[in-house]
Formats: structure tokens, sequence, C-alpha cells
């Protein structure tokens, strides 16, 4: 066997294996992309610091985590298979654009229903919270407004 | 008779400046002003691409205490400071990649490679009041830029607004990190950071293929690298090793991904938690505070009122001693009182720790599995890869790898 041939036949292993890792990695990459967006599309938060260090935080709210990554002026030196300069596109502080907590699913009575006279939950404490969540959750419609119900008692004696 | 006059009165007097000021400290209502936002600066003009710097922050160590009692008393909760070493950086690459001042902005796991300038941390006091981090940060010819203790208190106006305006507390902290890591950087010479990137590519190669790119790279007296001569571009062993440092920076971003995912999932329960805590923690400094203003004021009317009782000799003078000792005892159990609602407070504290803590684990969890079995995976690779440029180059050099090696240099 030449040298030429030695050769041709190392880099067709290194085709192989480049192939095999490049798979993996566009696998993972997929997963994590749709974790992101099934968790994207229920809450408006995420890169909780990004994108307004030194800001006012008068921005809209999923606004603010858009300048997190790549669009900077140093973002240019851009090559495509995550290499150096690879503008950082799906960063977390690009995670914002979804609805606000409890707005995940729209109308119905399924879970994640907030009923109209529940407040919003800002000022919750943990026990409001767990109970919010639980409700929110519970799938059985009985069940769930029980458990909303014990949250509007609870608020009620808190307050 | 004159004498034990002036001496109650010196007692009294004595009694109520002490009841003043105890009173002050008790009541004072501890109030603070609105945090000066310290701003990261932001790139103005846009930076040489042959000087953009590759960022990688790794894990930061937690600095969890192994004795139970120091967990305790610290309000260390094992679980969540897990959670925050891998959440800080996370913060700290968001800042640095919203400056616009460097290339790529990685969180790397602890002992990752493969980037010019590291920021390594440890976290030595996260509640939701205060933070404080020691950082390291260096760079691949093995410069130490930064080796400093970063501490800031909350700034409260994040807990305000946690849903609509997301933004850390310690905004500050990371921002100071972010602007003194640019003062480093601008420290360096334009030819030093140049050749700080192509240190960082030698770095790698040597790593992979000692024995052919060890021979770029020397070291200086201080352990520095620097770069010797350079590779040529049309070497066969150059280009394969380029194509697997375009898959060390696939497997970066992919982990870098997993973080960042994270980061996304534990950024609203825990800027909650933290709100709470802040609370909690406030909450229980004042009752502190009060709890003992009321027992030194109960223990000065008592003495007060007992020294005044054996001084008077006239009924309403004794009456009004009578009526202090009574009051200070009073006082003096209202502060006990007080005592258990400090419990409370410390009491809510754990179950807040508790609560989080369960909540995190699983993510925790989930993250370090699919991290290790990355990293696992990705390792057999590399061991292939290894093989396969040391037979690239037995076959186009005629030399034994082995003996070809130079300096063995470990990776950044």
């Amino acid at each position: 066997m030449t040298a030429e041939d030695r050769r041709a036949q190392i880099d067709r292993r290194f085709d192989e294996t480049f192939a095999v890792f490049d798979e993996r990695m566009r696998k993972e990459q997929e997963a994590v992309s749709q974790e992101r967006a099934s968790r994207g599309s229920g809450s408006a938060t995420g890169g909780a610091a990004a994108g307004e260090s030194g800001q006012d935080g008068d921005g809209n709210p999923a606004g603010d985590g858009e300048a997190a990554s790549g669009d900077g002026p140093a973002a240019s030196a851009g090559a495509p298979g995550g290499s150096r300069g690879e503008p950082g596109g799906d960063q977390p502080g690009e995670q914002g654009g979804g609805g606000g907590v409890g707005g995940g699913s729209a109308g119905g009575a399924g879970p994640n229903t907030v009923p109209a006279d529940i407040p919003d939950g800002r000022d919750d404490d943990i026990v409001a919270r767990q109970l919010r969540e639980a409700a929110m959750k519970e799938t059985d419609p009985e069940l769930r407004e029980r458990l909303w119900e014990e949250y509007r008692q609870y608020k009620k004696s808190t307050q | 008779m004159n004498d034990s006059l002036s001496t109650t009165r010196g007692v009294a007097r004595l009694c109520a400046a002490l009841l003043a000021g105890v009173l002050l400290a008790g009541c004072v209502v501890h109030e603070q002003r609105p945090m000066q936002r310290i701003a990261a600066e932001r790139a103005t003009t846009e930076v040489a691409e042959d000087e953009l710097l590759d960022v990688g922050v790794r894990l930061f160590d937690p600095n969890v205490p192994e004795d139970e009692k120091e967990l305790e008393k610290r309000r260390i909760f094992p679980e969540v400071r897990k959670a925050e070493s891998r959440y800080i950086p996370v913060l700290i690459r968001d800042t640095l990649e919203d400056t616009g001042q460097w290339g790529q902005v990685r969180v790397l796991p602890r002992g990752g490679t493969g980037m010019e300038v590291f920021v390594d941390g440890r976290i030595l006091e996260s509640t939701g009041s205060e933070l404080s981090l020691a950082v390291v940060v260096t760079d691949a010819a093995g410069r130490t830029w930064l080796d400093k203790t970063y501490e800031g208190k909350a700034d409260t106006r994040a807990y305000k607004d946690v849903v609509a305006k997301p933004r850390d507390p310690f905004e500050n902290v990371y921002n100071t990190l972010a602007n003194d890591l640019l003062a480093a950087r601008r420290a360096l010479t334009r030819e030093q950071r140049v050749e700080l990137r192509r240190v960082a590519d030698l770095r790698f190669a040597a790593d992979l293929a000692p024995y052919a790119f060890g021979g770029y790279l020397v070291q200086d007296r201080k352990g520095l690298y620097g770069v010797a001569r350079l590779p040529a571009d049309d070497d066969p062993v150059v280009q394969r090793m380029q194509r697997v440092r375009e898959r060390d920076y696939a497997l970066v971003d992919t982990l870098n991904e997993y973080y960042a995912n994270f980061g996304g999932g534990i950024a609203e329960p825990y800027t909650q938690w933290r709100k709470y805590t802040h609370e909690e923690l406030e909450a229980e400094a004042q009752a502190k505070r009060e709890a003992l203003a009321r027992q030194v004021l109960g223990a000065v009317a008592i003495v007060g009122g007992i020294m005044a009782g054996q001084e008077t000799s006239s009924s309403a003078g004794s009456a009004a001693a009578t009526a202090a000792v009574i009051g200070g005892f009073y006082a003096f159990k209202s502060g006990l009182d007080k005592r258990s609602e400090i419990k409370i407070h410390a009491e809510s504290l754990k179950q807040l720790g508790d609560s989080f803590q369960a909540e995190v684990q699983p993510m925790v969890v989930d993250i370090e599995g699919r991290t290790l079995q990355l990293k696992g995976s990705a390792e057999e690779q590399y061991a292939e890869w290894r093989q396969l440029l040391r037979e690239l180059y037995e076959n186009e050099t005629g030399l034994p790898a082995a003996s070809s090696a130079a300096v063995p240099p470990g990776r950044p």
C-alpha cells in the first residue's frame, strides 16, 4: 500500500467518525431546541440577566433578552458548523418570546387554565405558589376547581 | 441625701440614654436607597477579528461544606448550590456576550478547555440578599488576568417585577466582572492578543498530537506559553486537526446549549426563591433588632426601677419605681416573645430552601447526567481521532509518533 493509499484510508475513517459525531451533535442540539421551544411557549422568562446589562430595563419583556447573543459588533466573524465566530444563535437571551406565566394555553378548561378571578400570582408566597402550580397541572376538573378554591381561601387568609 | 439624689438622677439619665439608644437601634427602619446600577461596557466599534478572544466560563465550585452543622449554620442547601454553580456561569456568559467585546463565550464543564480565556469561580456566599464570588480569570498562555472576590447586595428592584422585567438582582456583580475582564484584555498588546489565539489553537493541537505540534510551542521561565513557529497550512495533519477542532467547537456549543437550557428553566423559580429568601432574611434581621431593643429596654427599666426604689422615700416615687420594674419586666418578656418570631423566620427560610432544593434537584441531576453522557461518548471519539492523527503523522513523515514528542503541554 502506498502512502497515498494509506492517507486515503485514514481520511475515510476520519470522514466516517466525523459523520457519526456530527449526527450525534445534530440530534442533541435538536433535542435542546425542542425543549427550549416547549418551555418558551409557556413562559416569557429565561436568561434573567441577559440582554439588559446596563440598560434601564424599560424595554418590553420579550425583547429584553434579544441582544444577548451574537448581534454585537464582535459577532461578525462567523463561520458555519459551530466553529470560531459563529453567531451564537439559540442562547437563553433569545428565549423570551412566549407568553406570560399562566398564559401557556388559551381558552378551554384544561390544565394550565387560570380562572378569571385568580390574581396574577406575583405576590404569592411559597404555599400559594405550590397550590397554584398544583391546580394548573391538575387534569381532573373537579379536583382542579377544589385546588383553586384552596388557593382562593389561602390568599384570603394571608391578606 | 444630696449625694444619693444625684446618684439616682445619674442612674436615671444613664438609663434614659441607654433607652434612647436601644429604641433608636430597634426602631430604625432599614430602608435601602435605590442601588446605583453598574453598566457593562459594550463595544461601540467592531473588534478586529484576529483579536476576538473566546471565553470559556467554567462551572463554578459550589463550595458545599461536608459538615451538616456547618451547612445548617450557613444555611447552605447543597442542591441549590449545585444549581447555582451552573447557573451563575450562564449569567456571566450572557453578560459577557451582551457586551459584544468577545468572540464566542461559552459555559464549559469543570476542566473544560479549548478557549483563549477562562473564567473560574467559587461561590463564597449566595443568599437572596448577598452574593460573593471568588473569581480567577486565566488565559491559554498561562497568564492570570484576575484573582478577585466579587460581592454585592441584591438590587431589590429586581424582585419587584420578576415576571414582566426579569433581570438578575446581582447584575452589578456580573457587570463589574465584565468590565474588569475588559480592562485586563486591554492591558494586553495587540500582538499578545493575536498570539493568544494561536497559542490556544496550538495547545489544543498539541494535546491531541504532541509529537506533531509540541514543537510549535515554547514556555518561558515563568511557564507562559508562546508560539515558537507556525505549522504550514497545507500540512495534512494540520488540515485534519482543523476538522477535529471544528468538532470540538460543536461539542462545546452543545454542552453550552445544555447549560443555557438549564439556565432558562431555573431562572424564574430561582429568582422567586431568592426574592422570598430576601424577604425572610430582612424580616428576621428586623425581628432580631426589635427583640434586642425590647430586652435591653426591659432590663434597663428593671435596674433603673430597683435603684430608684431604693433611693426614694416618697410613696409616689416608690410607686413610679415599681411601675418601671413591672414595665421593664413586660418589655423584657416581649423581647423574649420576639425571639420566637425569629425562630419562625429561621424555620421559613429552611422550608423555602428545602422546597426549592426539591424543585431543582431533578434539573441538576438531569443536566449532570446528560453532560457526562455526551462527554463520555465524545471522549471515545477523541481517542479514535488521536489514533488516526498518529497514524496520519507516521504515514506523512515516516517517523514513529512517540519518539517525535516535543513539549507535552497539558491543555489550558
